[in-house]
């Protein structure tokens, strides 16, 4: 009773406190795990290091052509902004993070990663890796930040179908057996149907909702039922099974527009 | 205190003690009586003042046309709203309220509690408010009465902070707005008609009203709030309503004191209502509303006749196209019909479906019965000749003119119906009799309702009969009556619809009834009730359908011509009285292939300037051609290199 | 200088601590198979079997409030939970004979029960019963009941013999008090 009694303040500053007490030591675990992943790759052998180089050089090849393309659409898109006076769409910085710590529970899922206050990572921020969308920033510390995955439950997201325009809403469903994390979607239009279960429909976020960039794959949707108001369709969505294993992902940081002339 | 008065006080006190036990045993029994006999009625009681039920209306279902498309859909609604039974809502009120009590005692004014309570309540959802609009860039307010009466009506139901938001809009709140948080973002739906005002009249619209819950749904005891439904106010949406209205969801919670929720004790969603699919071809119906527009010079704008059009499948009698003009969009009527919308479609007459509504004089088609009427009673067959010289004088003494004024001179009966003859037809009527011509049209049902599947078919047409006029006008029946009738004037009225299905039934030769908007299954078309037989012979029909092929060739319906269609029609002016003089009636009616009748069809465009005339041939058969073009174009199974069906030239 | 027999909580904390580090260490790893190894009631057993009850708050709370920290209940919901589970197994337990392995075991799994339950209930109430699935709860509660089964016995020397180091013997303790 007494602790209920406690003023926020206390608690807030109580919970930072404790934090920061223990956060150098899963930091540090962090940097040993790196280590061991450096004296790992010293014990290859020189040929197989080689080899390793040599399909890196012939990846790097292939994505220096890719952000050369990139770099060609992104001038026709800015073009074609300009021509349209549409408004500009916000830019973000990319902060890449190493994850120190991965709670993958049945009750919550959420990822610690290496960069806190120290990068500027601001709270609410939008975290992404290769599969898509990972979460959302929900705590900062000094030099480690909390991510949210999307498979929880209080998180929510207004996305839409790959090659649809219409909103809809994604929440986190939490973890099944086997590290599946899953998702639930809402208002989904009724004549979206899952005719093909190799091809099913492909969730993205819509940019529509102010925090993430549109495009970034969420999940595909795997079932449809009724939903509530006998309207829309609520759908299952399986999201990508590679959240529960992730080492490294990008905080997405908002860069504000710079002031008009 | 001496033995005798201890033990007259103890006798008292005995009795006191009897008294008491006696009463706590009542007591007792009492409850144990109620407990283990009466307790489920009182659980009951308790159920019915602690348990209210929200109900919730289900989507409408969809109407689409006979090839699938949809006509009318549902479109969400998304809404921002304040769930007010939200605890934190709820004391949000309460701390709100204290503080104000504590401005005003501060300030030394007196205060009335009720205007209080309002104001605080007023204030939080406004603080809600003004979440959302930082969030959407808005400056809305909120209105006191408004929270007030939501919390003293519907306290159980979210209160709506922002109405009708974009799809941006709805985006931003999804994302930004915290799951747990008492607003959120609600979905309603309502009304979509993707093809606006095509086939208006036949679709129908819906009002929306709180509806009374469906019988069965549980809780039905108990106090009720329900959100606002829809239902079918006019047209398919009418006549399909329960079909449509799917069924209700319900909701029952516990409520406290209060009246706010406690917990969920059941629920139950609403399902659906269940979609119907109409006989309509949207194609035909656009091409044949589009067909009804016109440049007005004097306005130098493009206007929409006044009439109605309707084409039926000959043989299933399923209804491809049902046009009347004016209309309204239907998208104004959704998600309510606003009072200048409602003072437009009543002045401009839009709310009438002329198809099945309007009541004209048939004009020259008409001729067609009479014609039938004749060859049935004898008194006209193949080769009746009569002779036109531009008028026809009664014994009276009274004149009535053909519309060739310089007369079509001698005509036979299929000529006369090709030239539309007047004279030939007065002469016709008069032989057969009265009589014989209205049984005639009363057999071919144009004295009754058709029957269709659609609300407000007028039962009001005239089929004049001696009777019918003595009862009316308590006057006897003259020669001039009886000429007017055979050329569809006088005091006939039918509708546009009966028009068709009389039409088909030329191109059948059989009488057929029930046009039906549904599309109907082959097996539903074989249990249609069986069509009567005309009454004619092969031989018989065929002149009237040579004199309607000849009438489209190179008659007055010649305007009508598809190429590679072979078409029967009959053109018609009629004339109905208005104030300060007449206005004519443009008709055709038709039918095509000849040999092979696939569809019927009657067009009606009412003059709109006073004795002013409006020729059936000019004004109605390009709008029954653009609706044949469109159907053969559908079904170039229909068009022929070379007519086989034509008549040779005079 | 602190008397370390007096203040031995700090040693029993660090121990608390030391076994939370492995566990976030082998939690991190087994992440990617969907198993999550709770062992808290292994913790609230050692302190409660084997500590006076100040001592043994003193020892459970830095170690729940660390949790707590880390966790998305609000912060305390771990301490009171982990408190009253603790303090119950201490008033019970002079109705249990404390230096047989089996009942350390059984209390160990018990309590661990009582707080994977306490945590789920925590989930209900404050992130939603939606996304919570029961054939991983179920799993992972089997899991953790594998290894405190098979380490419970482990730690508990382990504790034990750290103690001993500084001069603190449970078992003779115990022995003098009765």
């Amino acid at each position: 009773m007494a602790w209920l009694l406690l003023p926020v303040v206390f608690k807030s500053f109580a919970k930072k406190g404790f934090y920061e007490f223990q956060a150098p030591v899963s930091l540090t675990s962090s940097y040993v795990r790196d280590l061991q992943d450096f004296w790992s790759a010293r014990t290859k052998s020189k040929n197989e290091l080689y080899e390793a180089g040599q399909s890196l050089a012939r990846l790097n090849a292939g994505y220096q052509i890719a952000a050369l393309e990139n770099q060609t659409w992104q001038a026709e898109i800015a073009r074609l902004e300009n021509l349209l006076q549409l408004p500009s769409r916000p830019d973000y910085q990319y902060e890449i993070a190493r994850v120190v710590e991965r709670d993958f529970n049945a009750w919550w899922q959420r990822i610690i990663i290496r960069k806190g206050k120290d990068y500027g990572i601001p709270v609410g921020a939008p975290v992404v890796f290769v599969g898509g969308v990972v979460g959302r920033v929900s705590e900062v510390h000094a030099y480690t930040s909390v991510v949210d995955l999307i498979s929880n439950n209080h998180l929510r997201l207004a996305v839409v179908i790959d090659g649809d325009n219409r909103p809809m809403s994604y929440r986190g469903g939490g973890s099944e057996s086997f590290a599946q994390p899953v998702g639930l979607a809402e208002f989904i239009p009724t004549d979206i149907q899952i005719a093909d279960t190799e091809n099913r429909p492909v969730l993205i976020t819509s940019g529509m909702g102010g925090v993430y960039p549109a495009g970034l794959k969420v999940g595909e949707l795997r079932r449809l039922r009724q939903g509530a108001g006998g309207m829309f369709y609520d759908g299952e969505v399986e999201l990508d099974a590679r959240l529960a294993s992730l080492t490294e992902v990008a905080v997405m940081i908002q860069i504000p527009p710079e002031p008009e002339q | 205190m001496k033995a005798e008065e201890k033990m007259k006080y103890q006798g008292r006190l005995l009795l006191f003690y009897g008294l008491l036990v006696l009463m706590i045993g009542t007591l007792l029994v009492g409850v144990g009586y109620r407990q283990l006999f009466e307790s489920d009625e009182f659980s009951e009681r308790v159920k019915v003042q602690n348990h209210r039920r929200i109900v919730t209306p289900a989507p409408r279902g969809n109407i689409y046309d006979r090839e699938g498309r949809l006509l009318v859909g549902n479109k969400p609604k998304f809404s921002a709203v304040v769930y007010l039974s939200d605890s934190g809502v709820r004391s949000a009120f309460r701390q709100e309220y204290r503080v104000l009590v504590r401005d005003y005692r501060a300030r030394g004014e007196s205060y009335q509690t009720g205007m209080l309570q309002k104001m605080a309540r007023a204030n939080v959802i406004q603080t809600y408010l003004d979440d959302v609009n930082r969030m959407l860039g808005l400056e809305e307010t909120v209105n006191v009465e408004k929270v007030s009466a939501h919390l003293n009506y519907n306290p159980l139901l979210p209160f709506p902070i922002i109405d009708d938001l974009t799809r941006e809009e709805f985006a931003v709140l999804l994302e930004s707005l915290p799951v747990e948080s008492p607003v959120q973002v609600y979905v309603s739906n309502q009304r979509n008609y993707p093809y606006e005002a095509t086939a208006s009249h036949t679709l129908g619209y819906v009002s929306s009203t709180i509806l009374t819950p469906d019988a069965g749904l549980p809780g039905e005891d108990l106090t009720t709030f329900a959100e606002k439904g829809t239902f079918g106010r006019a047209g398919v949406e009418k006549q399909f309503d329960e079909i449509l209205q799917g069924e209700m969801g319900t909701e029952i919670w516990v409520v406290d004191p209060y009246g706010f929720q406690v917990e969920s004790k059941e629920r139950r969603y609403p399902t659906k209502g269940r979609d119907i699919q109409l006989s309509l071809d949207i194609d035909i119906q656009r091409a044949a509303e589009q067909a009804f527009k016109y440049h007005d010079r004097e306005t130098d704008t493009m206007m929409d006749h006044i009439g109605a059009a309707v084409m039926l499948d000959v043989n299933t009698l399923e209804v491809l196209a049902m046009v009347s003009k004016p209309d309204y969009d239907l998208n104004d009527t959704t998600p309510f019909i606003s009072n200048e919308t409602w003072k437009k479609m009543n002045e401009n007459g839009g709310l009438q479906n002329r198809a099945i509504q309007g009541l004209y004089p048939p004009g020259s088609p008409f001729k067609l019965v009479t014609s039938t009427a004749a060859l049935k009673a004898n008194t006209a067959h193949a080769e009746t000749m009569h002779f036109c010289p531009g008028h026809f004088r009664h014994k009276s003494g009274m004149i009535q003119y053909c519309a060739k004024r310089s007369g079509h001179k001698e005509e036979i009966l299929w000529e006369g119906i090709r030239d539309s003859c007047n004279v030939y037809f007065f002469q016709t009527g008069l032989e057969t009799g009265i009589d014989n011509l209205s049984r005639e049209a009363i057999y071919m049902g144009l004295a009754n309702k058709t029957g269709i599947d659609l609300p407000h078919e007028t039962g009001r047409m005239i089929i004049p009969t001696r009777d019918w006029k003595r009862n009316r006008f308590k006057q006897g029946w003259y020669h001039g009556d009886t000429t007017n009738f055979s050329i569809g004037q006088g005091f006939i009225r039918v509708t546009p619809l009966q028009m068709a299905t009389f039409a088909a039934g030329i191109a059948r030769n059989q009488i057929v009834t029930k046009p039906s908007i549904l599309r109907l299954s082959p097996q539903q078309a074989a249990e249609r009730p069986p069509p009567k037989p005309t009454g004619l012979s092969t031989e018989q029909h065929s002149i009237l359908v040579k004199g309607m092929i000849a009438s489209a060739q190179l008659g007055s319906s010649r305007r009508i011509a598809v190429p590679g269609l072979s078409i029967a029609a009959k053109t018609g002016t009629a004339e109905v009285a208005k104030e300060g003089g007449k206005i004519e009636l443009a008709w055709i009616v038709a039918f095509a292939p000849v040999q092979d009748p696939q569809v019927a069809l009657a067009v009606i465009i009412e003059g709109q300037k006073l004795n002013a005339d409006f020729f059936g041939g000019v004004w109605a058969a390009p709008i029954a051609k653009a609706m044949l073009e469109t159907h053969v174009a559908k079904n170039p199974d229909l068009l022929e290199v070379r007519p086989t069906a034509s008549v040779s030239l005079p | 200088m602190i008397s370390l027999s007096k203040n031995r909580w700090i040693l029993v904390a660090t121990g608390h601590f030391v076994l939370l580090f492995f566990l976030g260490q082998a939690n991190h790893y087994l992440s990617s198979v969907g198993v999550q190894l709770f062992l808290i009631g292994m913790l609230l057993s050692f302190s409660a079997l084997e500590l006076s009850y100040s001592q043994g708050v003193l020892s459970i709370a830095p170690i729940c409030l660390i949790i707590d920290s880390k966790t998305p209940f609000p912060f305390g919901y771990n301490l009171i939970a982990c408190l009253t589970l603790f303090t119950i197994a201490h008033i019970l337990r002079s109705r249990v004979r404390r230096e047989v392995t089996a009942s350390a075991l059984a209390t160990s799994i018990l309590l661990n029960i009582g707080a994977f339950a306490a945590y789920t209930f925590g989930a209900i109430r404050y992130l939603g019963i939606e996304s919570l699935h029961f054939v991983p709860l179920s799993m992972n509660l089997l899991a953790s009941t594998l290894v405190v089964t098979l380490f419970n016995r482990i730690f508990f020397d382990t504790q034990t013999g750290v103690l001993s180091i500084f001069g603190i013997n449970l078992a003779e303790e115990q022995r003098e008090a009765r």
